[in-house]
């Protein structure tokens, strides 16, 4: 079964403030307070004792779970989120709050689309929608060299 | 630099092709000419739905009259093996296109791991 980073789930703002603080959370089967299984990487068997550190430098939790629903918990605060196998931070969600979302995500460094008058290169983005969207548009955003 | 066109087009895929099923009509006019600016692109036809769940693609095409870059995102090294092992890639790239293709099959793509653009799909 393929496994999801949880440096990948997106954790909602006082939640997140309670693992900053503390530096740790727990992952729960959904609706429980029974501990998931969460491991080292995605491939090994080997586990990790909770609770799960936050390592800031990727503004995420350590550890990878299996794709399914869980509870995350710290605090007296918890969000029910989803591991969805492949639908990684990399590939941007789709949200109202498009920047917000996005900012969240850890990011070390900058990347780019090059424009050159030369040798265009098409950049296909994968993204996959976590609700029905109509009249969509599509969000570019500019960065800090390109007037 | 001065941008002189910016293509983005919505593609379907069924795991071995993409296809263009919509595209921004704005491809000119005033798109990140500014720094650190978002700008939020009708797609033609207006009627084109998204379903959740599903993997779609945007392509994205810029051409400028000097070599420039728009700003991007990319994770830390050790975060990219991990997707590489256990997802499909999150951008793939085509060299040499001078207009955004109909179709593509995905075994003429070359995948990418990194240089991810800020790019997304919102409700108008």
């Amino acid at each position: 079964m393929a496994r999801v980073p949880l440096s990948d789930i997106f954790i909602t703002g006082p939640l997140k403030e309670r693992i900053r603080r503390t530096g740790t959370a727990y992952i729960y089967q959904p609706g429980t307070t029974t501990e998931a299984t969460v491991y080292a990487d995605g491939t090994n068997t080997t586990t990790l004792t909770q609770p799960i550190s936050f390592i800031p430098s990727r503004d995420g939790l350590l550890g990878f779970v299996n794709a399914g629903e869980y509870t995350l918990f710290q605090g007296g605060k918890s969000q029910q989120i989803e591991a969805v196998a492949g639908d990684q931070a990399l590939a941007p969600t789709p949200s109202d709050d498009f920047l917000s979302v996005y900012n969240a995500c850890p990011q070390e460094a900058a990347a780019s689309v090059s424009a050159t008058t030369t040798s265009q290169v098409i950049k296909f983005v994968r993204i996959v929608p976590d609700k029905k969207i109509t009249a969509a548009q599509v969000v570019l955003v500019s960065g800090t060299a390109v007037a | 630099m001065a941008i002189t066109r910016v293509a983005a087009g919505l593609y379907t895929t069924d795991g071995t092709t993409l296809t263009r099923v919509a595209a921004t009509a704005n491809t000119t006019s005033g798109l990140l000419d500014a720094n650190n600016t978002r700008y939020d692109e009708a797609l033609v036809p207006a009627t084109t739905v998204l379903n959740p769940g599903q993997v779609y693609y945007i392509g994205i095409l810029v051409d400028a009259t000097t070599p420039g870059t728009t700003q991007g995102y990319v994770e830390a090294a050790n975060i990219v093996s991990k997707v590489a092992a256990d997802g499909p890639p999150p951008m793939y790239t085509l060299a040499a296109q001078t207009a955004l293709p109909a179709t593509q099959a995905i075994s003429g793509l070359t995948a990418a791991w990194d240089l991810v653009p800020k790019v997304g799909i919102v409700a108008a």
